[in-house]
């Protein structure tokens, strides 16, 4: 499939619109300023973006949401094992620090923030391109950064080799926290989002 | 095929061959990864198949395990110099990965049993097996001396 630069970048500015959303809403939960900054959107190749992603050996804690409905999507939101105890600080409102491990606490923080991110991307979708979208409950996995997004791209991979990646940096301030959020539209979504910003090539 | 002493990355779905002294590296999922290696000619690869078996018009080969795995064999002597009397194999992954859709349960248990399946009809054989479980593994293949270095999410490095 090929999409024109132009479509591609209408694509860019609803997804930013999207992202400031929930970027805003992260930063209100966490009451600390969290910036999601949308790095690229492309079309990917299966192969290449699954060795890129194969480098980044670091532990991290992934959190995976199912989006239902016209136009189903799946998201991603990976930090550093280190940086989801940091966020259940935040979360709970105790000092940076108090959380040592991953625990049952952190899991369910990760839950809730994947939530949160889910429900304010998905709000502009629905508004921007008049689609249904149900976010099922988020997965949280611990893992690999490669394994956690070759996870996620898996199912698609299996039935094409490119892909339609939406890649963002995400920052907490006054932290080191560097994060990934990851937007895959599926296979059969992709075809309706660009028939919504105008004729497909 | 790569002759600068290096460290290559093998994407999901995806093959590479390398020689003395250069490394190849993945991360395992549900995936199989499959190190190959000739002791006398030197030189190594990994596989990555992501399913058992190629049923549609998919042009890559190298994402299944059938027919992707005698492709590799081919390539690995006709590219690498290797030999089939020589080439042994080391197989890790198939872990039982959480889902993200529902439909890739156990899928790692049936790209083992089909990788073990072709391997036995090649005539090539498992020196080593690390497979299963539910945890990724980053696996690397030094072609210098065809050990390789596993590392499953949170438990220590093992040397096989």
């Amino acid at each position: 499939m090929v999409i024109s630069p132009e479509r591609l970048r209408m694509l860019e500015v609803i997804m930013k619109l999207s992202i400031d959303n929930a970027s805003r809403a992260l930063s209100k939960t966490l009451r600390t300023g969290a910036k999601i900054t949308l790095s690229k959107i492309y079309m990917a190749d299966f192969n290449e973006a699954t060795e890129k992603m194969n480098t980044d050996t670091r532990e991290m804690t992934g959190i995976i949401v199912n989006f239902k409905g016209n136009l189903g999507c799946k998201m991603l939101f990976m930090l550093p094992l280190e940086g989801s105890t940091i966020l259940t600080d935040y979360y709970l409102r105790q000092p940076v620090g108090t959380t040592k491990e991953f625990n049952a606490d952190t899991e369910s923080v990760s839950q809730e923030l994947g939530n949160i991110l889910a429900s304010h991307i998905s709000n502009t979708l629905v508004s921007d391109f008049n689609a249904t979208l149900l976010p099922e409950p988020p997965q949280v996995h611990n893992d690999y950064a490669g394994i956690i997004f070759s996870s996620l791209l898996l199912e698609q991979g299996i039935y094409c080799d490119q892909l339609l990646l939406v890649e963002t940096i995400f920052e907490i301030c006054k932290t080191e926290i560097t994060c990934y959020l990851f937007l895959l539209p599926e296979l059969a979504s992709l075809g309706k989002l660009l028939d919504a910003i105008g004729e497909r090539k | 095929m790569n002759d600068a002493p290096n460290i290559y990355t093998v994407g999901v779905g995806d093959a590479k061959i390398a020689r003395a002294p250069n490394q190849l590296k993945t991360l395992l999922g549900s995936c199989i990864g499959i190190a190959l290696y000739d002791p006398i000619a030197k030189v190594g690869g990994i596989l990555h198949v992501m399913l058992p078996k190629k049923t549609g018009n998919d042009q890559k080969l190298t994402k299944y395990a059938d027919p992707g795995l005698p492709f590799f064999i081919g390539q690995i002597i006709k590219n690498g110099g290797a030999s089939k009397n020589t080439l042994l194999a080391k197989i890790f992954g198939g872990a039982k990965m959480f889902e993200t859709a529902g439909k890739l349960i156990n899928i790692g248990e049936k790209n083992e049993q089909e990788v073990r399946r072709i391997l036995k009809e090649e005539g090539i054989k498992i020196v080593a097996a690390k497979t299963g479980g539910t945890k990724g593994y980053n696996i690397a293949l030094d072609t210098t001396t065809g050990n390789v270095e596993c590392r499953i999410f949170g438990e220590a490095i093992c040397i096989y």
